[in-house]
């Protein structure tokens, strides 16, 4: 599904990506995790289209497409979809209609009609339930005025209603208390298919608690440096960024 | 009833002929002093009168068939949701009919020459501005509207010019609305051209006197055909607890310039100013606002927002004055941006000139592009460039679509935008 080899990305004269690869098949949970400034966002960016980076090097293979090759919407209509970290406040564009429109732009794209205004209430009904995101929510304008909670929610909510072949997390549990970050794992976690795969990246191991992942990647200065399993987390919480750095012959900043 | 003896009558008609003479005589002067504002006027900076306007062009004279004006009428009424509007209509410069079936406490008639009301010109001065001038000394047309006491009028009343002639058009036009206390009137100002009509150039001056505790809405629509021109003179008295609330939708003419100014005169009014242009091509968008504080207590609150294409050009200036006297004061003001073409341009600039110590006041101007963030948030979840461009342009305008009261107006006026943005 995914298959990177090699990225390398910079922001001006900084690399920052220093040669990541990483493949992706269907129906996987892949958790990327690292300490602040290794990448992790860059990588996201990257992922989803973002301009103020630049591609050195390197490939990015989704579903048979060059990723990079292609606008960020293209990628979003081929089933690509970042959850923000920090998702933007739009005054006056209400969040249901721009579902409507971005549904439709994916429909059309596979050449299929607009959505019948009756399936898709019933689509809203059944994905509000999922993230338990009030009905109020829904009809206001996008993420404005949402608690930060609250427009996490929102970015699984839309999520659920664009049904993502590929869906990235980005520090979504940046921010969340316990009740909310249980409610967004769920509705992850309701919406694993044996077709479809995320990408969880976090800080903290204690997402992984809830969203449980087939493979875990430990990204430290742009680079994969360690891969594992569920355990690797664990491992990680317990021992800390430090171990890594160990590992890796680093000296450690007592 | 008193007769009066014929030869006095005769007299005093004379006399006041001759005074309405003289007016038009004196404004004449004035006019003929000044000329048409070029750019080194402050206030015509932008909006150089005397290079855009042709002033030579003649009236036409020949008046059009009210069968016609009728379908113009009705389908007009229906695309801005207004049907069952009571219209007062001009047509190619002239006034050509008054509505029927009013409702009780509305008056409405043509201003005559020699039978002028006592109150026109009472606001606008003609030393004040050359446009105001050459409009006393050559309006050609004009009405009245007055509503009585304690009489509020619900069915909006339209004073509704069309331009259909092929001719090109001069005019002078003069509006002049006394809202008697505690009453209270919606009026639609609106300038259209039929297809393939000449170039027009009207000269509008609206006086609008709102006594204690009266209410006024007045709605705009300046959506006339694409190399209209118009310098449009608005000004706005209110005496205490007052209210008005006035819309001003520009899409349409190649120039238009509005000097809209609201003076209140009794404590605790309330003035709404809100405005929409949009801009294409080469066209020129000017509004000069004037909020005069001149007593104590009372609220304005002003938003214009503008959307610009094109080599579109569209100047604000936002002036404010709250006066010594006018303490506790709320005053506030915004102008909004967007251009979405590199040739299009805005200059924009508020002017609070505020002698009073305790009052709040605030304005904010900024111009812009749309939200970089924004549209890659649109874009990341499908939508095209052009689509995510829209839906933001009209969530931006919107903002003041969604204060303009009278629901069926305030959906076309949203129809409206909606199509504007359609366009390539």
């Amino acid at each position: 599904m995914l298959e990177i080899r090699n990225l390398k990305a910079s922001v001006g004269d900084k690399e920052i990506l220093k040669g990541i690869n990483l493949t992706v098949k269907p129906g996987e949970v892949h958790a990327i995790m690292g300490p602040n400034g290794s990448g992790k966002s860059t990588l996201s960016a990257v992922l989803s289209g973002r301009n103020e980076y630049e591609v050195t090097e390197g490939t990015v293979q989704f579903n048979g497409h060059n990723l990079l090759e292609l606008d960020p919407e293209v990628r979003a209509r081929e089933g690509l979809f970042l959850a923000f970290q920090y998702p933007v406040e739009i005054p006056g564009v209400s969040n249901i209609n721009f579902l409507k429109t971005a549904l439709n732009e994916i429909r059309a794209h596979k050449g299929l009609g607009p959505i019948e205004p009756r399936t898709f209430l019933s689509m809203l009904k059944e994905k509000q339930a999922l993230v338990e995101l009030d009905g109020k929510l829904a009809n206001r304008s996008v993420n404005e005025g949402f608690s930060g909670g609250e427009k996490k929610r929102n970015e699984i909510f839309q999520m659920a209603m664009l049904e993502p072949t590929l869906a990235i997390l980005d520090e979504t549990d940046s921010g969340l208390d316990i009740d909310a970050l249980r409610i967004v794992a769920n509705g992850v976690n309701k919406l694993r298919r044996p077709d479809n795969a995320f990408v969880v990246i976090t800080h903290y191991q204690r997402l992984l608690d809830y969203i449980v992942p087939d493979v875990v990647h430990v990204l430290y200065k742009g680079k994969i440096v360690k891969t594992g399993t569920k355990e690797l987390a664990l491992e990680l919480e317990e021992k800390g960024y430090d171990w890594i750095k160990a590992e890796l012959g680093e000296p450690l900043n007592i | 009833m008193i007769r009066m003896h014929p030869e006095m009558d005769l007299e005093n008609e004379t006399r006041i002929r001759s005074t309405h003479a003289a007016k038009r005589e004196e404004a004449a002067a004035i006019f003929a002093a000044q000329g048409l504002p070029t750019r080194t006027w402050e206030e015509y900076k932008y909006c150089d009168l005397s290079k855009h306007l042709d002033w030579t062009a003649e009236l036409i004279g020949d008046v059009p068939q009210p069968d016609e004006l009728k379908v113009i009428i009705d389908n007009w009424l229906s695309n801005w949701g207004l049907t069952g509007a009571r219209v007062i209509l001009f047509a190619d410069g002239k006034p050509i009919s008054l509505p029927h079936d009013l409702p009780d406490g509305l008056s409405i008639t043509w201003i005559l020459e020699g039978a002028e009301p006592s109150a026109m010109g009472t606001l606008a001065a003609p030393n004040t501005d050359p446009m105001i001038a050459r409009n006393a000394s050559e309006w050609s047309g004009g009405v009245h509207l007055r509503v009585g006491q304690g009489k509020e009028i619900e069915v909006p009343i339209v004073v509704l010019h069309v331009h259909r002639s092929p001719q090109r058009l001069r005019a002078d036009l003069r509006f002049l609305v006394e809202v008697e206390s505690s009453a209270s009137l919606t009026l639609v100002e609106a300038y259209a051209g039929v297809a393939g009509c000449g170039r027009s150039q009207l000269n509008v001056v609206g006086e609008t006197l709102v006594a204690e505790g009266a209410r006024v809405t007045h709605l705009r629509i300046q959506d006339d055909a694409a190399d209209a021109q118009q310098v449009n003179t608005s000004i706005t008295s209110q005496q205490a607890n007052s209210q008005s609330w006035q819309f001003t939708l520009t899409t349409g003419g190649a120039l238009v310039r509005n000097n809209t100014q609201v003076q209140l005169e009794g404590q605790y009014g309330e003035a709404h100013l809100l405005g929409l242009y949009l801009g294409n091509d080469r066209q020129l968008m000017d509004n000069h606002t004037l909020v005069d504080h001149r007593v104590p207590n009372c609220n304005s609150n002003e938003l214009y927002k503008g959307a610009l294409q094109g080599k579109a050009t569209a100047v604000f200036n936002g002036k404010i004055y709250v006066r010594r006297d006018a303490q506790k004061t709320n005053a506030f003001q915004s102008n909004r941006n967007i251009l979405l073409s590199p040739g299009a341009t805005v200059n924009t600039k508020p002017q609070l000139e505020i002698y009073a110590d305790d009052v709040k006041c605030s304005h904010g101007t900024s111009t812009g592009q749309l939200d970089p963030s924004a549209l890659f948030y649109l874009r990341s979840r499908g939508l095209g460039v052009e689509s995510a461009r829209k839906l933001l342009l009209q969530a931006f305008l919107d903002e003041v679509v969604q204060q303009v009261t009278l629901p069926s107006f305030q959906d076309a006026v949203r129809e409206r935008v909606y199509a504007w943005l359609q366009q390539p």
